[in-house]
């Protein structure tokens, strides 16, 4: 495989795809923290690719990937401290029994 | 200067009726002395005024005092006080009067607790109906004619507790109104069309330059349905039997001298507008025929004494208004002042007879000896001979002068008050000799009255019964002072076929009670349970009350019932509730949508997103 | 400057309400007495507003203005003229009377006065400002404690009644407000100030017509106009004495109000285009709403469909777009506002005392209650314009116009007289005349400090019904510049 913009959009969008899939198909809410790292971590290698083969400035794309990575560490804090509340409340934390907001 | 007095007059009985509301609570028996003072006050000063005026042949009159009551560009409505021959006398009249019932009340309402109310009342009426009879322009006699209404409507419910009381006064207020609704429409027409409503520029020849005969005859019909109803004319009569609920000393003055004489008044008053149009003078005689016969017709088999003196006013008012249909407001004015008298008078005894044997019906009034009540019986008698038309009492000549103009008119009427006046001559020897005849019993030993109350109890029945003798005799052949004093001629000659047959009607009307009548018990008898269909008819009312009733119920109110369930079912059920329930509905529906799977938002949002993207990109 | 009477006016309420805020609730009586003291205050500054204004100027008089936002033409502006004189004057002496009235009530105390501060602070910021957004804005701080009050002190399905007419109002509201965001966007306006609209802009006659219609709709809500009345006697029943002394005295005229001072003097046009279907919604209020009246149990209900009645003839007034139908109709808003506050402070007391309202349930009470008999029969007698009230003039007035302007709807609305002398005669039978009921056995008749207030409501209604002119005074010239007459 030669080193070209194709390729790491190929892993990228297979990152996202699997993240996609594990937000849709599991059912425990950690798995769906980890789904969503990967989703950003899709989003990251893309802005990083992009950057590498298309501008002439080469730092941008890594200082949104800066963003993106501490954005992720508070959303998986946030995200984190729920699922131990709803385990408080529920023992479990499977995402079926937080349907509280069901109309 | 007289017109001062004229404040006198008018303010005088309101000034008592603000301080007995202003009494305190324990001086409210007190109320009869703030009173009686107020109205002796404006009766003077009536009296006076009418006597200068008489001296001096009129020299003030006619007087005028107008102030702006309501402005706006380019029109104004005023009020004031018009002076002249005729509303003297009234006000004459209605002070004279208006004393003597309050001095009669002393006595009648001595045991009431809640007399304090009912003098207030009193005075408030008094300062109405002075208003109503001084005002310089129809509006503001429109405004006391509801202010009368309402303190008739306050009278007639005096005895609060009793429920006929108060269905009665709503009756007369309602009906009342009923008829006002013409009479405010006329006002307002014809101070639109005409611009102004002032008695002195409401002369026919003025209204008939202004406006089309056509306007002219619809607004004194207008005009004339407020005098329907407030005088009580054929179909709006039913109402002033029914006020007989009042205490009767209220209905002495008030429905019988004054306030339903305000409609023939007014008639009298206003003459220029209904004299403009012929049909219009026809339509008020006609309805004042069928008034006079239906009030004389019910008159003669009520058992009730209050309620043959109410048929009895009506069938009187409606020979006034016939006289005014004729065209001479002067017979219709002679017979209004002698009929205030001297059915007043006849009202106060029945007051007497009501106050000593605690009962209205001319039987067992008969019974508990109401007869042995010398000066009672003695009033009974001038005031029923006057009624009748005997000579010389007062109704003898007022009554034939009415006669002598409905001759001239038009013949069938003439006919028809005559016979009129032989069941007025029936009913009242009836309602005489069951008094005179029947065995009387001993009456309840009554408590001594006090001087006072024996003073005020006979002062007002002697003192009517002579004014009324007098101003029969002021329209006589002897002197005609009276229709002097209004404007008619200055001799009245003897009629004598008239005579005769006035005599004949005594004859007949008489003969025939007497026949019937000479032994009470039975004839009554015979008359409650009698059959037949005339019967029938008579003792239902001519079925008025019925058809009111009809009115009121399966139309009136039925058309309210409809409204009422259109505005809870269409507006409120359909229109308000409706759009709000099916707001919720939507709500209830979208809501499907939250199921609250995160993962449901999810799928949802991605294939939001795909559809997106497959639309903006390609 | 000159001593600022209006804003006075409305601050003294807000002062009020500020106070009682910071009084700890346990200190009922302060509360009442803070409450008092402000109501007080503005029944003072009106009355000598009365005084001091000039009938012979027709423009606004007294102007205080206070630049706010300039480039979107928000200021503070207030002004008085014959319009809104008699509705400051109206508002302050319901405000003045409904404190006394709710002397006992005594379920949270401070939130009630606070509220009841809040919403008439509402009320005359409405009836004072020149500027259509503040006039938005009061009104919509009108509104809510209205629904506080209905909600909290309120009884008789006072939820399903506190929602309908907050809803109903905030429709009003809203269509109000998009016709003032409409003229706002129109070329040359580019204010919310009211007489810089009237100069700078020219509305075509299309826009006329379209505009007025969405306005007179918002405030035809609020006027309870057919068919939009039935918020009102819900309202008017579940809403506590004071409240609805408040709502149908005065709330139901901001509607009224509106359409005066907004809608028919920035639209003209439209009105004259409108004015002939206005007159038949009217006629629809006036005696469908009498009808509809006679069928009542309650009542409250009665008095709240003599409401729907007696607007009616307002918006006939207003319908007419003469001087003489105007004045009745400003005349009519006015002694409807004291007499309805009058019966509804009588209802409250009955109601307070026997515990029902039910027409067949109540009986004999004038004997048990002579004073607040005679004060309900008074408002009664108002109700069906007998002679000598505030009422009678302005139904003289509003008929005057109508029948020489719409001749049979004029005649026809005549005929509510009839059906208003019945209703109203019959409610008093049943209430007040014949055997004392058990239910009304227990009640009281009213002590001095609730006989005060009410006397004063009586006492204006028979003044500005003997001496009408000094009302007419006041108004007559700007309706006549109203109408560019």
């Amino acid at each position: 495989m030669s080193q070209s913009l194709e390729s790491y959009l190929f892993i990228s969008s297979a990152l996202f795809a699997a993240g996609v899939y594990g937000m849709l198909a599991r059912r425990n809410l950690v798995a769906l923290l980890i789904s969503l790292e990967l989703i950003l971590n899709s989003a990251s290698l893309n802005f990083v690719a992009f950057n590498r083969f298309l501008l002439a400035d080469k730092t941008a794309g890594q200082v949104f990937v800066v963003f993106i990575i501490a954005l992720a560490a508070a959303e998986a804090t946030i995200g984190l401290s729920l699922i131990l509340l709803l385990y408080r409340k529920k023992h479990s934390i499977n995402i079926e029994e937080a349907k509280e907001l069901r109309g | 200067m007289a017109l001062k007095f004229l404040w006198v007059i008018q303010l005088a009985p309101l000034a008592a009726f603000l301080g007995i509301q202003l009494l305190p609570a324990k001086l409210k028996k007190i109320a009869p002395g703030v009173a009686v003072p107020a109205a002796l006050m404006a009766a003077t000063a009536a009296s006076w005024l009418f006597w200068s005026q008489i001296q001096t042949g009129g020299r003030d009159l006619p007087g005028e005092f107008s102030t702006p009551w309501l402005v706006w560009p380019g029109r104004a409505l005023e009020v004031g006080f018009l002076m002249d021959r005729l509303n003297l006398l009234m006000i004459w009249l209605v002070t004279v009067i208006s004393f003597f019932v309050q001095l009669f009340s002393v006595y009648y309402m001595d045991e009431d607790p809640s007399r304090a109310r009912y003098f207030g009342f009193l005075s408030f009426f008094a300062f109405s109906m002075t208003g109503l009879v001084l005002s310089n322009n129809l509006l503001q006699t429109f405004i006391f004619w509801e202010l009368v209404g309402l303190t008739s409507y306050l009278l007639i419910g005096f005895w609060i507790e009793k429920p006929s009381a108060a269905t009665a006064a709503r009756k007369a207020f309602v009906i009342n109104r009923l008829g006002d609704l013409g009479f405010y429409l006329g006002v307002i027409l014809l101070f639109l069309l005409f611009g102004t409503l002032n008695f002195r520029h409401l002369t026919t020849e003025s209204l008939a330059q202004a406006l089309p005969p056509r306007t002219l005859t619809m607004l004194g019909l207008l005009v004339f349905t407020g005098v329907m109803g407030k005088s009580a004319q054929f179909p709006f009569h039913n109402w002033l039997p029914d006020a007989m609920e009042g205490p009767t000393p209220v209905s002495a003055l008030i429905h019988s001298a004054t306030m339903v004489a305000a409609g023939v008044f007014l008639l009298a008053r206003a003459f220029g507008l209904f004299g403009a149009s012929a049909f219009t003078l026809s339509v008020i005689l006609t309805v004042g025929f069928l008034t006079a016969f239906v009030g004389a017709a019910l008159a003669t088999i009520q058992f009730d004494i209050k309620k043959i003196l109410a048929y009895s006013t009506i069938s009187q008012l409606g020979l006034m208004v016939m006289a005014i249909g004729a065209g001479s407001s002067l017979a219709g004015m002679f017979h209004l002042s002698t009929h205030a008298f001297f059915k007043s008078l006849l009202f106060l005894t029945a007051g007497v007879f009501i106050h000593r044997t605690h009962t209205n019906d001319i039987d067992a009034i008969a019974e508990k000896g109401g007869r042995r009540d010398v000066l009672a019986v003695a009033m009974l008698v001038t005031g029923l001979a006057s009624l009748c038309g005997l000579p010389p009492f007062a109704g003898f000549f007022s009554k034939d002068m009415v006669l002598e103009t409905l001759k001239e008119r038009s013949f069938l009427f003439y006919s028809g008050a005559l016979f009129v006046s032989f069941l007025t001559v029936y009913y009242s020897c009836r309602l005489l000799f069951v008094v005179l005849f029947s065995e009387a019993g001993h009456p309840r030993p009554t408590t001594h009255d006090s001087r006072l109350l024996n003073f005020s109890r006979a002062v007002p029945l002697v003192s009517l019964g002579a004014i009324s003798v007098v101003m029969g005799l002021l329209g006589s052949p002897l002197n005609a002072g009276l229709l002097e004093w209004l404007g008619g001629p200055a001799e009245v000659h003897f009629n004598a076929s008239l005579f005769l047959v006035t005599l004949g009607l005594l004859a007949g009307g008489g003969g025939l009670a007497y026949f019937r009548f000479r032994n009470p018990a039975g004839a009554l008898q015979a008359e409650k349970e009698g059959q037949g269909l005339l019967l029938t008819a008579l003792r239902r009312k001519f079925f008025v009350d019925e058809a009111y009733d009809f009115l009121v119920k399966k139309v009136a109110l039925a058309a309210g019932a409809l409204f009422d369930a259109f505005d809870r079912k269409v507006i409120n059920g359909w229109m308000v509730n409706g759009t709000s329930y099916n707001i919720l509905k939507f709500g209830r529906l979208a809501s499907k949508l939250q199921s609250g799977l995160l993962q449901d938002y999810l799928s949802l949002a991605f294939l939001a997103g795909i559809v997106i993207v497959f639309f903006v990109v390609l | 400057m000159p001593f600022p009477v209006l804003s006075s006016i409305l601050l003294s309420p807000v002062i009020g309400l500020i106070l009682i805020l910071l009084t700890p609730a346990k200190q009922e009586n302060l509360v009442r007495a803070i409450a008092l003291l402000s109501a007080t205050v503005t029944v003072a500054l009106s009355v000598y507003l009365c005084a001091i204004f000039n009938t012979a100027d027709p423009a606004f008089q007294l102007v205080e203005h206070v630049e706010w936002v300039r480039s979107y033409g928000i200021h503070y502006s207030n002004a008085v003229d014959g319009l809104n004189l008699p509705m400051i004057l109206l508002t302050s002496i319901v405000i003045f009377c409904g404190v006394l009235v709710s002397w006992t009530v005594t379920t949270r105390v401070k939130d009630f006065f606070a509220n009841m501060l809040f919403l008439v602070s509402g009320v005359f910021g409405v009836f004072m400002t020149t500027n259509l957004f503040f006039f938005f804005l009061f009104y919509e701080i009108a509104v809510i404690p209205m629904y506080l009050l209905i909600v909290i002190w309120g009884s008789t399905n006072k939820q399903y009644a506190a929602m309908k007419l907050t809803l109903y109002l905030l429709l009003g509201s809203a269509l109000m407000f998009a016709g003032f965001l409409y003229i706002y966007s129109l070329p040359g306006a580019q204010t919310f100030d009211l007489q810089t609209l009237k100069q700078n802009v020219s509305f075509s006659p299309e826009i006329q017509n379209i505009l007025f219609l969405g306005l007179f709709l918002g405030f035809g809500v609020l006027a309870a106009c057919f068919p939009f009345h039935v918020w009102s006697p819900d309202g008017h029943v579940a809403a506590p004495t004071a409240a609805s002394m408040l709502h149908a005295g005065v709330l139901m005229k901001l509607g009224a109000y509106g359409i005066l001072r907004v809608a028919i003097y920035l639209l003209p046009e439209g009105a004259r285009h409108w004015a002939p279907v206005i007159a038949v919604l009217s006629l629809c209020n006036i005696v469908y709403g009498a009808m509809v009246a006679t069928r009542q149990k309650d009542l409250k209900y009665i008095i709240g469909y003599s409401s729907v009645s007696h607007m009616g003839i307002v918006l006939l007034g207003i319908s007419t777009l003469t001087p003489l139908g105007l004045n009745g109709a400003v005349f009519q808003m006015f002694s409807h506002g004291i007499m309805t506050a009058l019966f509804f402070a009588c209802v409250g007391f009955i109601y307070d005392g026997c515990h029902t309202r039910m027409l067949d349930e109540l009986g004999g009470l004038s004997k048990q209650a002579p004073k607040i008999s005679a004060f309900f029969i008074i408002a009664g007698l108002c109700g069906l314009g007998l002679p000598g009230m505030g009422g009678f003039v302005a139904e003289l007035l509003v008929t005057l116009a109508a029948v020489s302007v719409y001749p049979w709807i004029g005649i026809t609305s005549i005929t509510a007289l009839l059906i208003t002398a019945y209703y109203v005669l019959t409610a008093v039978q049943k209430v007040f005349y014949g055997p004392l009921r058990e239910k009304s056995a227990h009640l009281e008749d009213v002590g001095f400090l609730q006989f005060f207030p009410r006397a004063v409501l009586v006492g204006c209604l028979i003044y500005f019904g003997i001496f009408p002119q000094v009302f007419i005074q006041w108004i007559s010239l700007s309706t006549k510049t109203l109408l560019g007459a």
